[in-house]
């Protein structure tokens, strides 16, 4: 697995709850760019991680968080790997388009959702595929056997919000 | 590039805008691409380059309604709250008017083609106080917002942080006694420092149609109390006919509201409608693929309709 970070423009501050982002729209624009198009597009997952809170860090103890901790993360995986031998097709990453595409692993509205976002989102084979996959993890993680509309949409939300080639 | 009909208009011709031949300042020859006729009195809606999704929106609404009062729409062009306003006018159906700081047959800056295009072909005009070719110089702006004032009826300060350039309209506005007018926005907002800071100075504040309408002295009278309590009124009447009203109650209304009024991330979305993040993604996800909302380069969602 390919895991990678970046700033999201030169000064770092854009999104950024209480400083204003610095820069300006065009060296926004340059500074996304210099990550090629057809390198970003093989990213499945992109995740905006905001600054945390600084004083959460001079907490005593484990650091005080609503987001799931370590320990339940890793259960729901092992949860989810349980779930997808039981299906018995495979890891999404093994599945082809046609099994993604199977009635069997994935219900109507689902489809539905996905015709329309490649098309208006103008989304690559690669990416189409990348979020047949994404949607289908998703729905293991979810212990469902067929990916519904919420899963797809769940997998669209993580495509690259950079501003290459748009 | 579409060819558009070039003019030359001295002091003598009989359109050269009557407004200026009352100021000191009135150019000996303007140069202008696309209709001279779009020359009208009008008034200037100015702002800064790095402007808000608010301070988008508001110079296209404040264009919009100075279209429907018979007005020109007078700015530089530039990126941001300039753009904005000469876009809703042309929505609007109205003419608009891109005064430059260099030759009015270039296209400065260099993104702006389809707009000019846009503006030419709805009756408007490009036009400069600086020959043909004449290519764009920083002095030559600060000049240039002179003649953005003096053709104006009234001068709007959309947005604008402190210190900005866009206060130079505003100085020259003062100098030849244009009147002023500027739109509230959030003390928390930098971009909304100027404006009001403008309204704490004396400027016209302006938070509805008919502050726009009294500031330009169409209307001649401020709506009274009793008027706006009316007002009031019927729109909550409105709200209850509105046959999308299930939809504005609904989840997806709500989050489209927001996305509206304030470009929004998902996390805070759920938390302020107390929804998880995965229903508001799927929501936002449906907006996005209908293209009503799009992403931005900072996650944040954001209505299309406050996109220029």
């Amino acid at each position: 697995m390919l895991v990678g970070a970046a700033n999201p423009c030169p000064c770092g501050y854009l999104g950024d709850q209480s400083y204003n982002c610095r820069c300006l729209p065009g060296q926004i624009e340059q500074y996304q760019n210099r990550i090629g198009g057809p390198l970003l597009d093989r990213f499945d997952m992109f995740v905006a991680v905001p600054r945390p809170n600084s004083d959460r860090f001079f907490e005593k103890g484990e650091m005080q968080t609503t987001q799931p901790s370590s320990q339940m993360l890793a259960d729901q995986v092992s949860t989810a790997r349980d779930f997808v031998a039981k299906r018995g097709q495979g890891f999404s990453r093994d599945l082809s388009r046609e099994e993604l595409c199977d009635s069997s692993l994935i219900d109507e509205k689902a489809s539905q959702l996905l015709k329309i976002a490649a098309r208006k989102l103008k989304l690559s084979g690669r990416s189409i595929v990348g979020i047949m996959r994404l949607s289908r993890t998703i729905a293991d993680l979810d212990t469902c056997d067929r990916v519904s509309s919420a899963h797809v949409s769940e997998a669209l939300s993580y495509r690259k919000t950079w501003s290459n080639h748009d | 590039m579409i060819e558009k009909p070039k003019f030359e208009l001295e002091q003598d011709d009989a359109s050269y805008p009557e407004i200026l031949l009352a100021r000191e300042c009135a150019p000996h020859t303007i140069y202008g691409v696309g209709c001279e006729s779009a020359l009208r009195p009008g008034i200037a809606v100015v702002g800064a380059r790095n402007a808000t999704s608010y301070g988008l929106r508001i110079a296209r609404l404040i264009a919009t309604w100075a279209v429907e009062l018979g007005y020109t729409i007078y700015s530089g062009g530039a990126r941001g709250c300039d753009q904005a306003a000469h876009k809703g006018a042309v929505e609007a159906g109205g003419k608009t008017v891109i005064v430059m700081g260099c030759g009015a047959d270039l296209v400065y800056p260099s993104r702006a083609g389809k707009l000019f295009d846009a503006v030419c072909e709805s009756g408007g005009a490009i036009i400069s106080e600086y020959p043909w070719q004449m290519p764009p110089m920083k002095h030559r702006f600060i000049q240039r917002n002179r003649l953005i004032a003096a053709l104006s009826d009234i001068v709007i300060v959309v947005e604008a942080r402190l210190p900005s350039g866009t206060l130079s309209t505003v100085q020259h506005a003062l100098d030849l006694g244009v009147p002023v007018a500027a739109v509230p926005g959030s003390i928390l907002c930098l971009e909304s420092a100027a404006p009001n800071r403008l309204i704490g100075e004396g400027a016209f504040p302006i938070s509805c149609r008919d502050d726009l309408a009294h500031a330009c002295s169409v209307s001649g009278s401020r709506p009274d109390v009793a008027s706006l309590f009316a007002d009031f009124n019927r729109s909550a009447d409105d709200a209850s006919i509105f046959e999308g009203t299930e939809q504005v109650e609904s989840n997806a209304g709500k989050i489209y509201a927001a996305c509206q009024s304030t470009p929004s991330l998902p996390d805070d979305l759920a938390q302020e409608l107390n929804l998880s993040v995965v229903e508001v993604v799927e929501i936002l996800t449906y907006f996005e693929v209908q293209g009503k909302v799009m992403r931005r380069a900072d996650g944040r969602y954001v209505s299309e309709d406050v996109l220029c």
